[in-house]
């Protein structure tokens, strides 16, 4: 479904030789990275590369040693609500407000800062989306796992934001619930075309939702970027799995 | 689990009623001086008029006061030095140490140093009040402040949330377990500082309040009074601690799952 749609030729965001660290540590090397509207991206490597790193980078949450981010045509420095992050962890709701509430703090501080009117409607709108409409009421230590990650999908998608950064969020339910978790943002994704930025360790799942793989090597740099291959492309799936770089993550996995 | 099923509740009933009887014996038995141990009427009687009359009233009302406004003091200056110790690492670290030396400190230690400096009277109270409050909250905030997830800090970052409106709407629901804890420790504290301190400057200036009131039935020889004084102390230290708190807790970090 998203196979056939058509990729922008102007990146909405734009990593332009970026290094990055913490203190001493150097973790990303001079990484270029284009993302266009409504292609997912996934960025495949071993524990430990910089994935997450890469993300904070992304949404402005880290500032680069070197070189520069560039979100939709200008230079950025502080994170906003059109780069929203999804997080592995299941605690990445609000726990002192309802999962209604947590959608509305995000709306009334986000994208509908002035329009208060359409809150409820917008609410309800993405609860349904995900299939929580009758969790809404639930503070978010009573949803189990995958109605958590639902719940930060919902409130992410709630905002329409430009650009999703998504740091291994199915990373931490069981099977099944992540392979519905897959289809259901399959499903986002399709509906609302938003760029994704999606990290994760797992080859099938980067090979199932992403249009682009990159392989980022344990020493910070992109050692693959699948350019112009359509989701389970032949070719694509061959490259990634080939590349020298990701054979120890998959045979490893339990 | 069940077979420790007595109700706390009635264990305390139960207790009241084998000491009050206990009480009169003893004091019967012993045939004790009423100066030494009031037979139960009088000190009920005593309460009731105290409360009735007004007496004891307004000394509650007084003890309540001081103790809301050096909370209230103490706990805008521990969210305000919360602020300031976030702006700079040094004042973090100073912050930290100055709370490791006087933390441990009892207020009621640094009452002639008050007297000295701020004079006998409700102020030198309320020294000792913020004294006993401030460095518990503060501990309690900063630890909490520093174990604020990072997926939440990012998240308040995410939706544009910097300077107040971070400590507002993230820092401090993120922290609120830590606050009730430190303020638990801040009642215990200075509820305790609050009745010496009344007590002492009773003796030297009437400042008033319970531990005066007390202070004063010893004076006079009132030992129902005084009977009558000490039972409201206890009452209003177990209410706040074991009903005011547990409901709070009950309606917030217990409700969003969020019990240290
Ligand atoms: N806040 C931090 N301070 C210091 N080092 C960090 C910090 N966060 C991550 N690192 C280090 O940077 C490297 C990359 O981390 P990360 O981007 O989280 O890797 P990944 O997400 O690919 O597992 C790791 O070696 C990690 O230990
Ligand atoms: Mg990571």
């Amino acid at each position: 479904m998203t196979g056939q749609h058509e990729i922008p030729k102007k990146p909405i965001l734009e990593l332009k030789n970026i290094s990055a660290g913490y203190a001493d540590y150097p973790v990303l090397h001079q990484v270029n990275l284009q993302i266009f509207g409504s292609e997912v991206v996934c960025v495949l490597g071993p524990s430990g590369c910089g994935k997450s790193t890469l993300l904070k980078i992304a949404g402005s949450f880290l500032a680069p040693k070197a070189g520069s981010v560039v979100f939709q045509g200008k230079m950025v420095t502080n994170p906003d609500h059109h780069r929203l992050m999804v997080f592995q962890n299941q605690n990445q709701l609000l726990p002192w407000m309802t999962l209604e509430q947590n959608i509305r703090f995000a709306l009334k501080h986000g994208p509908l800062k002035s329009h208060p009117s359409s809150w409820r409607e917008r609410i309800a709108k993405s609860l349904q989306e995900v299939g929580l409409q009758n969790a809404a009421k639930l503070y978010p230590h009573q949803l189990s796992g995958g109605m958590a990650q639902r719940g930060a999908l919902a409130r992410a998608f709630g905002c329409q934001p430009a650009l999703l950064l998504m740091d291994e969020p199915f990373g931490s339910v069981d099977a099944p619930t992540r392979s519905e978790l897959q289809h259901l943002l399959l499903d986002l994704i399709a509906n609302h075309h938003t760029a994704t930025l999606f990290v994760t360790h797992d080859l099938e799942e980067a090979l199932l939702l992403g249009h682009r793989i990159l392989v980022l090597n344990s020493r910070g740099f992109i050692t693959l970027d699948s350019r112009s291959t359509k989701p389970g492309h032949p070719s694509a799936v061959r490259q990634a799995m080939e590349h020298p770089d990701l054979r120890a993550n998959r045979y490893d996995r339990p | 689990m069940k077979k420790a099923g007595i109700d706390p509740k009635i264990l305390g009933v139960v207790l009241v009623l084998l000491i009050l009887p206990a009480w009169e014996a003893i004091r019967i038995g012993g045939s004790i001086s009423p100066l030494l141990m009031p037979p139960l009427v009088s000190i009920g009687s005593a309460l009731l008029q105290g409360l009735i009359q007004g007496t004891l009233l307004v000394q509650i009302g007084l003890s309540l006061m001081y103790i809301l406004t050096g909370a209230g003091i103490a706990l805008v200056l521990a969210f305000f030095t919360l602020w300031i110790s976030n702006l700079s690492p040094a004042v973090h670290h100073a912050v930290g140490i100055l709370g490791a030396l006087f933390h441990p400190l009892p207020g009621i230690v640094l009452l002639p140093i008050i007297i000295l400096w701020a004079g006998i009277g409700p102020s030198a109270v309320l020294v000792v009040i913020v004294h006993s409050v401030f460095w518990p909250v503060l501990t309690n905030l900063q630890a909490g402040y520093r174990s604020i997830p990072e997926t939440w800090r990012m998240t308040g970052q995410n939706y544009e949330l910097a300077g107040w409106k971070f400590l507002v709407f993230i820092a401090l629901p993120a922290t609120f377990p830590y606050l009730l804890a430190g303020l638990r420790i801040a009642w215990a504290r200075g509820w305790r500082a609050l009745i010496s301190a009344e007590m002492l400057f009773g003796a030297i200036a009437g400042a008033g309040g319970l531990g005066w009131y007390i202070h004063s039935r010893r004076v006079f020889m009132d030992s129902p009074g005084l009977f009558a004084g000490i039972l409201v102390i206890m009452l209003i230290g177990s209410l706040v601690e074991s009903m005011m708190f547990s409901l709070i807790e009950r309606r917030t970090i217990q409700k969003w799952g969020m019990s240290l």
